[in-house]
């Protein structure tokens, strides 16, 4: 692509930036267990739901 | 009246009837007509509705040949001993003084919609699409627009679908899926699915009880016909007592209005019964329990509001045992991992962020929806989205659907104010499975910092803003700010 005539740079907004996980905190223990039990309690909720609908019948 | 004998369904061959229902008892004398001898919970809501929006005149087609009335004949009645007629009536609600003597000069502007009537006593709304009651003005809805002609004029009418069983061929179950797939057409594009096709979808699993005529449905059996027909359902429980309706993002409301936020009205069911949650208006600033729930109801009718969900009156709707969410299958991720995602990282960012982040300091909350990427981009100018921002964002590779987590001020909500402060964009395919869905994080603004990230070269790009303002949410259903 880069050969063909006529090619113009696309001028991209803003400036080019390093790795965002250090600013957003991604690496802290604390952090990550607290996702991780928000995750495992969604994850519950959808496991309850399966397991509760049994027998049910909707009319 | 138990059943109507040919002709009186089909009297004549007039092409309407026109009934000034501002006459004392017009009302009245059409609902006993329909509905026979037994009441109809859905009719008297249609006739409630119609009476809140000032209806003046109905126009009857008096042979309406509807598709879905048509499959589910034969399919079902056409099959009886007893005859049923094979056209329906179909109900249009003007809001002025319709001419019966000249039915090609309808306004446009006074209509507020239809609703088919089946020859059915007891049972005999159909199709209907009526505009949402006042009520629901400012919050929140699924709805999408239809546009039909009728005698040569063009109408339209803006509202979520509905449709009543009719106890025998199609029930809760049925009527629920029919209404989400029938919005999902007009909304989402996906095909038009008809009753029978709803009723046949839904066969299959592990079968119990009788299917003709049908004793019900089982939830696997609503899973597996959404799923057969386009959609890409999940399934979560409920809280189904207030003091387990715990503050976090697993709250009843949090979880019913992530799906209204995204055009996927979720179905609701209890130990026996089903219904589909379609808007929601927000009464208080708390997020969850701060906002009123409005549903429909095939059994009772369209745009009822729920006064507490933990305290329900009927039986029926007790408990709220567990939601089916209505999604595409283009939408991996869940509402509720994708919020989980954007609040990791905003909190992440909020708590090293620079002493003068303005969104450091304010009170957050989270507003979360899937939409389409095109859509969402078209309209950040007239959110009142920061020029240079739209730009970074316009200029970024999205999929064709994105998840955003809007970061909202919750003071600016509660005085009715724009209340966006920032946003992370999501895949809608990222992997549920890579935690913590970072390889999902399309884009990421807070306050001062818009970063976004090239989905092939990880090539990430950012600005500054000097003077981060407040601006609307991007959800659809709602064009007012801070509504909810």
């Amino acid at each position: 692509m880069a050969g063909i005539a006529g090619k113009r740079t696309v001028v991209e907004p803003g400036e080019p930036a390093g790795d965002l996980a250090e600013r957003l905190g991604l690496h802290r223990p604390e952090q990550q267990r607290a996702f991780r039990a928000t995750l495992d309690r969604v994850r519950d909720a959808e496991l309850r739901a399966e397991y509760e609908s049994d027998g049910i019948r909707l009319r | 009246m138990s059943e109507w004998s040919f002709l009186t369904w089909s009297p004549d061959d007039a092409a309407a009837a026109v009934y000034d229902v501002t006459v004392d008892g017009a009302w009245e004398q059409l609902v006993d007509f329909y509905a026979g001898e037994t009441p109809s919970a859905p009719l008297e809501r249609i006739v409630t509705l119609a009476r809140e929006h000032g209806v003046r005149s109905l126009v009857v087609e008096q042979r309406h040949l509807d598709a879905d009335w048509r499959s589910e004949h034969a399919a079902f009645h056409g099959r009886l001993f007893r005859r049923h007629p094979s056209v329906t009536h179909r109900w249009h609600l003007f809001t002025d003084d319709v001419d019966p003597a000249d039915l090609t000069r309808l306004d446009p502007a006074a209509y507020r919609g239809h609703a088919v009537m089946r020859p059915l006593p007891a049972t005999p709304v159909g199709r209907t699409m009526i505009t949402p009651p006042p009520g629901l003005d400012g919050g929140v809805r699924c709805e999408a627009t239809e546009r039909l002609s009728l005698f040569g004029t063009p109408l339209e009418v803006r509202a979520m679908p509905f449709l009543s069983q009719d106890a025998e061929y199609l029930r809760c179950a049925h009527a629920t899926l029919w209404m989400v797939l029938r919005h999902a057409h007009l909304a989402h594009g996906l095909p038009r699915q008809l009753t029978s096709a709803v009723h046949d979808a839904a066969l299959g699993g592990v079968i119990v009880g009788r299917q003709v005529p049908s004793e019900g449905l089982s939830v696997q059996q609503m899973m597996s016909g959404a799923t057969t027909l386009g959609l890409s359902p999940g399934l979560v429980h409920l809280p189904t007592r207030a003091e387990n309706d715990e503050a976090g993002m697993l709250t009843l409301g949090g979880i019913l209005c992530r799906y209204v936020n995204s055009q996927a009205p979720p179905i609701v069911i209890s130990r026996a019964h089903a219904w589909v949650v379609v808007g929601y208006r927000r009464v208080s600033p708390e997020s969850g329990s701060g906002v009123r729930l409005w549903r429909h109801d095939d059994a009772r009718g369209p745009y009822l509001e729920v006064a507490d969900p933990f305290d329900e009156v009927d039986d029926a709707h007790r408990p709220w045992q567990a939601a089916i969410l209505p999604l595409l299958p283009q939408v991996y991720v869940t509402a509720e991992r994708a919020e989980a995602a954007g609040e990791h990282w905003f909190r992440g960012y909020v708590s090293q962020a620079d002493p003068d982040e303005p969104i450091a300091t304010a009170d957050l909350t989270w507003r979360t929806y899937v939409t389409r990427a095109d859509e969402w981009l078209e309209h950040l100018s007239s959110r009142g989205v920061d020029p240079e921002l739209a730009r970074l964002y316009r200029l970024t590779p999205m999929p064709e659907y994105v998840w955003v987590v809007e970061a909202v001020d919750r003071a600016a909500r509660a005085d009715g104010r724009p209340d966006v402060v920032g946003e992370a964009i999501l895949d809608s395919t990222a992997s549920t499975h890579h935690e913590p869905l970072l390889s999902g994080l399309i884009a990421l603004h807070g306050g001062r910092l818009a970063h976004r990230i090239g989905p092939d070269h990880a090539q990430r790009r950012e600005i500054r803003i000097d003077a981060p303002g407040h601006y609307i949410t991007g959800r659809r259903g709602s064009p007012r700010p801070g509504a909810g």
